[in-house]
């Protein structure tokens, strides 16, 4: 039992904030989804029986569109009426309300949403001085979904926000779980995630065509990207094997010095664009390829793209690392670097490599991120290097080497996330939040301590 | 002593030291010749046949370990050669040994030998994973079965392949380390201080281990600072003094601890 929670203490950890801020977020919930519009339409349908005259209103939204179709389509199948859809403001519920109770002899209901339904035009007492004015709207019912009380936390659509929102960070994480294995330390994962974005978008707009990339011309950017991370990971290593230089002051260096390049790249492919001098802003890089977008804010199957690449790289990760020679040499370089070499592991070629896979994953990220943002950012990324750390360290990785395991940094990861959603969702200012944090990292090391005695 | 005479201390073995299968004119096992390296080791050259222990001794500071070292690659190799069977090895690193069939048991077990932190199975995998794997991909029940024999062959107490290294005793993580070079199968053994910190008992078993090698027709190279270990295990004695030879005893029989002594010292 002892051993079960200390083996599991991060996963036990994860479950039970879950639990807590499902608790804590248990509140009224307004579903405004397609099903919902579906409910809401059968509803009408049911109650007025004969081919109902309905307006539908809502925000302008691509939920609430999604929502309004939704009704729409549903009523129009039962042989309804659709008199009206608002996609808008108040302002534009109210001109289009009037315009229908005039032009029409009976408006049955108003279809619309929770935030919706609050609006002034839509209040009760108002609708019913309306209708002195336009008699088509005497007695008009206002029908929206059912709500019902669930836990805000515990919805699909923020669980899904959650982990979207931190795959980046999860994506480098790996990197530098294999590099925390070897006892080393990689501080230039955030400035890598920069120099890749804007080395991408350059090279996606030079190269590859610009607007008229396809995928094949946007791959090749991709690879440019990744490829330059992943060179600037080789440096790393090499300097940390070959010239002995502490892993801790050689990425520190590549962390200036990609951010600068990063910068520097960025402001001169500005300036060349606009003709003048060397003097331009550190803006984003555009990719004006749409298809780049597919990446970062695309879906499959449901699920967000950067979620599923995620899920991908953790469990190639996890085989490497169990299943492999590669994976068991990063564990005894680790664990005692001279005893390694001694039984034929090639200390520095591995310890080169992990650093290499360090840099290519904070490449990935860096693609993940300009795919979002549509444009490489040469700011992106910034203390990114600290939150990856912290997600390594929460999973139960040793700083002191040779101990971690792959899925209990995924773990980590999610229970930052986890913290942070819920301080977001509970109101607690972003600086109160790096109070929390720092005391997190702080007891994950603690714990680590005390269980090693 | 424990409940073992003195003289029985080391297991005898058949007076033919190599078996019949092995032809000695075609495979004269490990050569080195003019081996120099670091500052303790000046120029060394000695041969160790197949089917024959023999022991490198001399004062502490005399280059033992180093010499042994400098064989298996884990230092920069400033001159000489290295043969086995005939054939030069460009040795670079110890990667490069063990693939030539050299291996090196370390004098300091916890700190070379093993990785403490790690379990036992893992330690015996380590120089021995592509033997297990197929496709890139480990094998963990050959790797298991493969431990477990040797579990049984060497009476390795371990409960379970599982338990960290560093959680066994000395004699236990000695064997340990010999199975993980047993399974490499290597031609030429180099044991450094094989027995110091080991209880009598398993001190027996890893001399019965070193008789049968060489039955098999290895090669052991041996360096102990035990006088008694080096005349009861050895077929011949190199002797060194400040980083060179400076004799060799071929007739152990009638070789002295004060006979090897007069030539530890100048």
């Amino acid at each position: 039992m002892k051993r079960f929670i200390a083996d599991n203490g991060s996963v036990i950890v994860l479950l039970a904030l879950c639990a807590y801020y499902s608790v804590v977020t248990l509140d009224e919930q307004h579903p405004n989804t397609p099903d919902a519009g579906q409910e809401v339409a059968v509803r009408i349908l049911g109650e007025f029986s004969e081919s109902p005259n309905v307006i539908v209103i809502s925000r302008d939204t691509i939920q609430d569109r999604a929502y309004t179709d939704s009704v729409r389509a549903t009523i129009e199948a039962g042989g309804g009426t659709v008199l009206a859809v608002v996609n808008g403001a108040p302002t534009d519920a109210r001109i289009a309300l009037e315009h229908v109770g005039g032009a029409f002899e009976k408006v049955d209901a108003i279809a619309t949403n929770y935030s919706a339904s609050g609006w002034g035009p839509l209040n009760p007492d108002r609708l019913k001085v309306a209708a002195e004015k336009f008699p088509g709207l005497v007695g008009v019912k206002v029908v929206k979904p059912q709500s019902y009380t669930w836990p805000s936390f515990l919805t699909r659509e923020n669980l899904v926000n959650v982990i979207n929102q931190n795959a980046v960070i999860a994506i480098i994480a790996i990197g530098m779980t294999l590099v925390i294995i070897t006892a080393g330390i990689d501080l230039s994962v955030g400035s890598l995630l920069a120099l890749c974005g804007v080395t991408t978008a350059v090279a996606a707009q030079q190269l590859s065509g610009g607007a008229d990339a396809g995928s094949i011309g946007l791959l090749g950017a991709c690879l440019i990207g990744t490829g330059v991370c992943t060179l600037c990971g080789v440096f790393n290593g090499v300097m940390v094997t070959w010239f002995r230089v502490p892993a801790f002051v050689v990425t520190l260096a590549m962390m200036m010095v990609a951010r600068g390049l990063a910068l520097i790249v960025a402001v001169q492919y500005q300036s060349a664009l606009l003709g003048g001098g060397t003097e331009g802003t550190p803006e984003a890089v555009k990719i004006e390829a749409s298809a780049f977008g597919w990446l970062g804010n695309g879906a499959t199957l449901g699920i967000p793209n950067p979620i599923l690449l995620m899920l991908t790289l953790y469990v190639l990760a996890h085989i490497t690392m169990t299943r492999t020679s590669i994976g068991r040499y990063i564990y005894a370089v680790g664990g005692n670097p001279e005893a390694a070499r001694l039984s034929g592991v090639p200390v520095f070629g591995v310890l080169i490599l992990v650093y290499a896979i360090c840099g290519a994953m904070a490449g990935l990220a860096g693609i993940v991120d300009a795919s979002r943002f549509e444009g490489g950012r040469p700011n992106a990324g910034e203390m990114y290097e600290l939150q990856v750390i912290a997600a390594v360290v929460v999973g139960g990785t040793s700083l002191a080497g040779g101990e971690g395991r792959i899925f209990g940094t995924l773990i980590g990861a999610m229970i930052i996330a986890v913290i942070q959603n819920g301080l977001n969702m509970a109101g607690v200012a972003s600086y109160e939040q790096k109070v929390v944090f720092g005391g997190l990292i702080l007891a994950a090391v603690l714990l680590d301590r005390f269980k090693r005695k | 002593m424990v409940g073992r005479m003195l003289e029985n201390e080391f297991p005898t073995r058949a007076a033919a030291n190599v078996p019949d299968n092995v032809d000695t004119e075609a495979r004269p096992g490990l050569v080195v010749s003019g081996l120099a390296g670091g500052p303790k080791v000046k120029d060394v050259s000695f041969n160790v046949r197949r089917g024959e222990i023999v022991a490198l001794t001399g004062l502490v500071g005399a280059g033992r370990t180093e010499t042994a070292r400098l064989i298996f690659g884990a230092d920069k190799r400033e001159a000489g050669t290295i043969t086995l069977d005939g054939e030069e090895l460009d040795i670079r690193s110890p990667r490069d040994a063990i693939a030539a069939g050299i291996c090196l048991l370390t004098e300091d077990r916890k700190s070379q030998g093993l990785i403490l932190n790690q379990n036992v199975l893992e330690n015996f995998g380590l120089p021995n994973l592509s033997r297990f794997s197929v496709g890139g991909l480990i094998q963990q029940k050959r790797e298991r079965n493969a431990f477990q024999g040797y579990v049984e062959q060497l009476q390795i107490k371990v409960s379970e392949p599982g338990q960290r290294a560093g959680n066994l005793s000395g004699g236990n993580q000695q064997k340990v380390v010999l199975a993980k070079w047993l399974e490499r199968d290597a031609e030429v053994i180099i044991f450094d201080e094989p027995t110091r910190g080991i209880d009598v008992g398993a001190k027996f078993e890893i001399y019965l281990l070193m008789h049968r090698l060489v039955e098999q027709g290895k090669a052991i190279l041996m360096i102990s600072s035990e006088l008694p270990e080096v005349l009861g295990m050895a077929d011949r004695i190199v002797v060194l003094h400040e980083g060179r030879v400076k004799g060799e005893i071929n007739d152990v029989k009638s070789a002295t601890q004060e006979s090897i002594m007069s030539l530890t010292v100048k």
